[in-house]
């Protein structure tokens, strides 16, 4: 351990304060900063009682389960033709069991490239409270020195990076100077050390004029963490503007879907998503919405109508047309056109 | 319609030698921009040497030269004029349709050019070449982040990438000033980027 920790990065601002390091406590619990599983209340522990008495987290496998059947899974979406150098395309000759066999490893394929980034609060602030004070370090610099712990094998979170201020105060770094100096450091690719001004308000919206979200999501994926401000930030900004604009068929079978419909469920925006999803023929991906929004919101009229009435398939968004949406008339309408189109199907196909 | 010739990207090390059609086109567009090109004076004496020669008294070679010197900086034109001018007839007929560098030659001995174009087609604010390049002859051509449709001028559609710039034959010079406005302007979300993200890294640091 010595021996790592005795590798200088070479940048005269980067040297690692030996003392300071030793001296404070590794893990950066006590300060405040912890790891995201534990932000949130409720993780997956009731998963034994089928009712639960709380609402259900982000990642509890019912919702999940839920959340993966409406976004679907569409290879020619998924898979679509990129504007991008790729090598012409292969042939083969197959018989049906090989045909079967690769078709069933592009849906495994498409199915771990629909991986859904975690919904998590946004994380608590790094506590301020200085670590140590040297005022005789004062007006020695002329900007601030940050050491950062750069010795292998230690996770993000845990890893140590302090800042010395002009007045002599060392305090821990905030978020956005942790996220900084890691990306100098151990660097991901395709992020950026400072955020491009793609990810302000102005020029988002150019972006999403041209029904560009699914790229602006993948962006701000890979340039923040999930529980940071700006990544919510984002993330409710093109929900929103989904929601107002109608666009989701833009995100169905793509990664952010789960994300965009807990999202609607969450702030009880789930109508005109019904309809969408209706008007598409697709009643069973309606059900489940339904159940999800019984789930996240257990005290509502729909969710014990539901329960009390045990209704199945589309009497549920019946019911939650007549008791809790927004736009119950309008949903309505849909299931009765999707019914009346069902209906009229099966007599041509008897007939 | 015929269309010039083009190889791909493999063979570039050829010349590549548009139709005759192609070539008389940018002999107009040639003669048509000329009478806006700012030249350098050892350009403008080099011309009127290989042309008539024209007996001019000292008074008017003073007349001449003070001229000269007052229009000596090539007009300044803004990025705003430059997104009018694209849209506008004038362009529409000068280059037919077509990217702004598609029947651009450049000029050099033998039949593999120097795998570098010039350094750059401007010195001392004037013209110092009797062939700039496809950006430089036209002064309305201004590379800024915001100019979005003369950038796409230079990205192929089909991969997303920029030319190269054996192909546009753009100076050296316009040439880093369009790899700097392109990344900006896909900074900004002028309108286009790659979607192909090969990788996505999502810190999973929960249960």
């Amino acid at each position: 351990m010595a021996a790592s920790r005795a590798i200088l990065s070479g940048c005269r601002r980067c040297l690692r304060s030996w003392r300071d390091c030793r001296r404070l406590s590794p893990s950066l619990s006590s300060s405040g900063v912890r790891l995201c599983a534990s932000a949130s209340g409720e993780t997956g522990s009731d998963t034994s009682k089928p009712t639960l008495p709380s609402p259900p987290d982000f990642f509890h496998p019912a919702v999940q389960s839920i959340l993966v059947q409406i976004t679907g899974v569409d290879i020619e979406t998924v898979f679509h033709q990129v504007r991008a150098k790729v090598d012409p395309p292969t042939y083969r000759l197959m018989t049906e069991e090989q045909l079967k066999k690769a078709y069933d490893e592009t849906v495994q394929r498409a199915s771990k490239k629909l991986q859904m980034p975690p919904v998590l609060p946004e994380r608590a602030p790094i506590d301020p409270t200085p670590i140590a004070e040297n005022p005789e370090l004062e007006g020695l610099e002329t900007s601030n020195l940050v050491f950062t712990d750069i010795s292998q094998n230690i996770p993000d979170r845990e890893r140590f990076i302090v800042v010395r201020e002009l007045d002599g105060v060392l305090r821990r770094a905030t978020w956005e100077e942790r996220d900084r100096l890691l990306q100098v450091y151990f660097p991901k690719e395709g992020r950026r050390i400072r955020p491009p001004p793609l990810f302000q308000e102005d020029h988002m919206n150019i972006v999403l004029e041209a029904d560009r979200h699914v790229d602006l999501l993948d962006l701000c994926c890979i340039q923040f963490e999930p529980d940071s401000q700006d990544f919510i930030r984002i993330h409710r900004h093109v929900y929103e503007d989904v929601y107002h604009g109608k666009k989701y068929g833009l995100l169905r079978s793509t990664r952010h879907f789960g994300g965009l419909a807990w999202y609607l469920t969450q702030n009880s925006k789930v109508d005109d998503l019904l309809v969408d999803m209706l008007q598409v023929d697709l009643a069973d991906d309606a059900v489940q919405l339904v159940r999800l929004y019984c789930m996240l919101h257990p005290d509502s009229q729909s969710a014990t109508q539901i329960a009390q009435g045990n209704l199945q398939g589309l009497d549920t968004v019946k019911a939650f047309a007549k008791y809790d949406a927004v736009k119950g008339g309008v949903v309505e309408l849909a299931v009765q056109a999707y019914q009346a189109a069902q209906t009229g199907t099966e007599q041509a196909d008897t007939s | 319609m015929a269309a010039p010739m083009r190889f791909v990207a493999i063979q570039l090390s050829r010349r590549v030698y548009p139709l005759w059609q192609a070539v008389s086109h940018q002999r107009n567009l040639t003669t048509q921009l000329q009478a806006r090109w700012n030249t350098s004076s050892y350009l403008q004496q080099a011309r009127s040497l290989s042309r008539t020669s024209v007996v001019m008294c000292d008074a008017e070679e003073e007349n001449v030269e003070e001229g000269a010197s007052k229009e000596s900086e090539l007009p300044v034109v803004t990025w705003e004029e430059s997104v009018r001018y694209l849209q506008s007839s004038e362009f529409a007929e000068r280059y037919n349709g077509r990217e702004v560098w598609w029947d651009y030659v450049r000029n050099h001995k033998g039949s593999v050019p120097p795998q570098k174009t010039r350094k750059t087609c401007i010195r001392a604010r004037r013209i110092a070449t009797g062939n700039p390049c496809p950006i430089c002859r036209d002064q309305n051509l201004v590379v800024d982040y915001r100019n979005v449709e003369l950038l796409q001028h230079f990205i192929c559609p089909h991969t997303g990438e920029m030319h190269n710039v054996l192909r546009t034959g753009v100076c050296q010079k316009k040439h880093r000033l369009l790899i700097k406005e392109i990344e900006k302007a896909k900074d900004h979300g002028k309108g286009f980027f790659n979607t192909h993200i090969s990788r996505i890294y999502l810190c999973l640091a929960h249960v």
